[in-house]
């Protein structure tokens, strides 16, 4: 266990070094943020949702924003270009367990990133004045229940993302396959239309898969537009999902390395 | 022009040499995009309109930014990518040859994979013609191909602009995305639809207003006023500031690299 929290460790400090791109990225964070609260109030002065209101959408959507770098399928260069140019036979010299490597390295990234990215918004955003800010979580239960399923959701988006690098195995280029991974990942992660605004038939359908899991469900909850039952049903399903991700991985990848071909030279 | 379309040639043949990777690229950019159609599609599905526009017109404004979006990115990748060009301090080779500095940097790469994606919107606009009437006659078609122009002129402009960056600092072009990626989000809805500031900032700053609104109200038949199908033409302005920022920047261009 120690030797993966140092490189828990490791990743950490190298992500938190950059400092004047996280800068950057906050202006970006607040300019897709408050367009997509535009678009969404212009769409509900004519109509309103039956699913989510439209306070309970903008509290959506700069969490959504905020832990954004957590929950989206942005891959790790590292280790993709260690599998493409062939840098994976060093790591298959150390003692210790690739998949569950790469699954620490994965999350020390997107911690390190994520949460440093949300701090801004989770002090300005509740500042704004009405109509535009995020409101507090609607009850304890709520916020307990957000915490976990956001804890969970981080290691699910990690072990989908293992999903990728394992299939690199097999594709050995991530030109093409990354663009379809992502958008599969964004699309039912409920990023180009948040899930609560689907037709229903498509709702029940994205929350049998994990991307919606790891990508909406904790910001639902928070908001407060998914009754507390069916949230701690989801929750179940994050955890079963995990198992399974991990499981099967931890196998393939075990078997796969085993007629591995080194790319390079 | 000629070293242009020689270039292009070239690098599409290079592309179609890798046939896996090429169709997988294809089919990835091709998903995206039919993923955010989808996307809008749902959006209307639940409030049926926006505004008072309805959902074959704004899919008409989404294909359109998206199809000069990619055609931007299939045609002006080497800008695109230009941070590379300046880290590798290739741009010391480009200075030296006796050709426009700015053509041959948008030469240097050319991603064709983005046919998929440009297929794609441009069934999306079709769909969407055939769905909304239009009185159309030969001016009408003018305008048509003015705000398609004009949209390709604004993402050429930003590209340029982001380019030029590259001569300041490599780092922190996140916050150039917001042009490039935030203006084609924001392009895909009438700028009606936006608070104020909002408008301005997309009419006066970075004019995706005059492709995607003023021109559009006319070709719908929304106004009269045929002045408003001109308005695309002002979108060359842009391309003034951007073109400056590019010279001032070679100016500034000091080599880096071996």
């Amino acid at each position: 266990m120690k030797k993966y929290l140092s490189f828990f460790k490791l990743r950490l400090n190298v992500a938190l070094q950059y400092r004047a791109a996280a800068i950057g990225g906050m202006f970006t964070q607040f300019f897709w943020a408050i367009m997509q609260i535009l678009i969404f109030q212009a769409f509900y002065r004519v109509v309103t949702s039956n699913n989510i209101s439209l306070e309970q959408l903008i509290s959506y959507v700069w969490l959504k924003q905020a832990f954004y770098s957590i929950i989206s399928a942005s891959s790790d260069s590292d280790i993709k270009t260690m599998i493409e140019k062939g840098n994976i036979s060093y790591e298959l010299c150390r003692p210790v367990n690739i998949y569950w490597m790469w699954f620490f390295k994965t999350l020390a990234n997107k911690i390190a990133g994520g949460f440093l990215k949300s701090i801004p918004i989770l002090i300005i955003a509740p500042l704004l004045p009405l109509g535009l800010s995020l409101q507090p979580p609607v009850g304890f239960m709520a916020f307990i229940l957000f915490i976990i399923s956001l804890m969970l959701a981080i290691c699910l988006m990690a072990a989908i993302m293992n999903v990728f690098y394992i299939s690199l195995f097999y594709t050995m280029s991530s030109k093409g396959t990354n663009s379809i991974f992502y958008a599969i990942v964004e699309f039912f992660g409920g990023t180009f239309v948040p899930i609560a605004l689907m037709p229903s038939f498509w709702q029940s359908f994205c929350y049998i898969l994990p991307f919606s899991l790891a990508a909406d469900l904790p910001f639902r909850i928070y908001s407060g537009s998914m009754a507390m039952n069916s949230a701690i049903g989801y929750i179940g399903m994050q955890i079963v999902w995990l198992l399974f991700l991990t499981i099967t991985g931890t196998i393939i990848t075990n078997n796969r390395l085993k007629k591995v071909v080194i790319q390079g030279g | 022009m000629k070293v242009y379309l020689k270039t292009i040639l070239m690098l599409i043949k290079m592309q179609l040499e890798y046939r896996k990777a090429f169709i997988i690229s294809v089919i990835g950019s091709f998903l995206i995009t039919f993923l955010l159609t989808i996307s809008v599609y749902f959006l209307f599905e639940e409030f049926n309109q926006i505004g008072d526009w309805t959902f074959y017109e704004v899919a008409f404004l989404f294909g359109m930014v998206f199809l000069n979006f990619s055609l931007s990115e299939m045609f002006l990748r080497g800008l695109d990518h230009f941070d590379n060009v300046i880290k590798n301090g290739e741009f010391d080779r480009i200075l030296i040859r006796p050709q426009n500095a700015l053509l041959q940097s948008t030469c240097m790469e050319f991603d064709f994979s983005k046919i998929g994606r440009t297929v794609q919107c441009i069934c999306v606009i079709v769909i969407a013609l055939l769905n909304i009437n239009i009185d159309w006659n030969l001016f009408r078609v003018l305008v048509f191909v003015l705000m398609n122009l004009g949209c390709f002129i604004i993402f050429l402009g930003i590209f340029i602009l982001k380019a030029s960056f590259c001569f300041w600092t490599v780092d922190g072009l996140e916050f150039m995305n917001i042009l490039a990626e935030g203006g084609k989000k924001v392009a895909q809805y009438p700028i009606d639809i936006y608070a104020k500031w909002f408008r301005i900032f997309f009419t006066f700053i970075v004019p995706f207003g005059l492709v995607n609104y003023y021109p559009v109200l006319y070709l719908f038949g929304k106004v009269d006023n045929f002045y408003y199908g001109f308005i695309p033409i002002f979108t060359v302005i842009f391309l003034i500031p951007c073109i400056c920022v590019w010279k001032i920047g070679v100016k500034h261009y000091e080599s880096t690299g071996s």
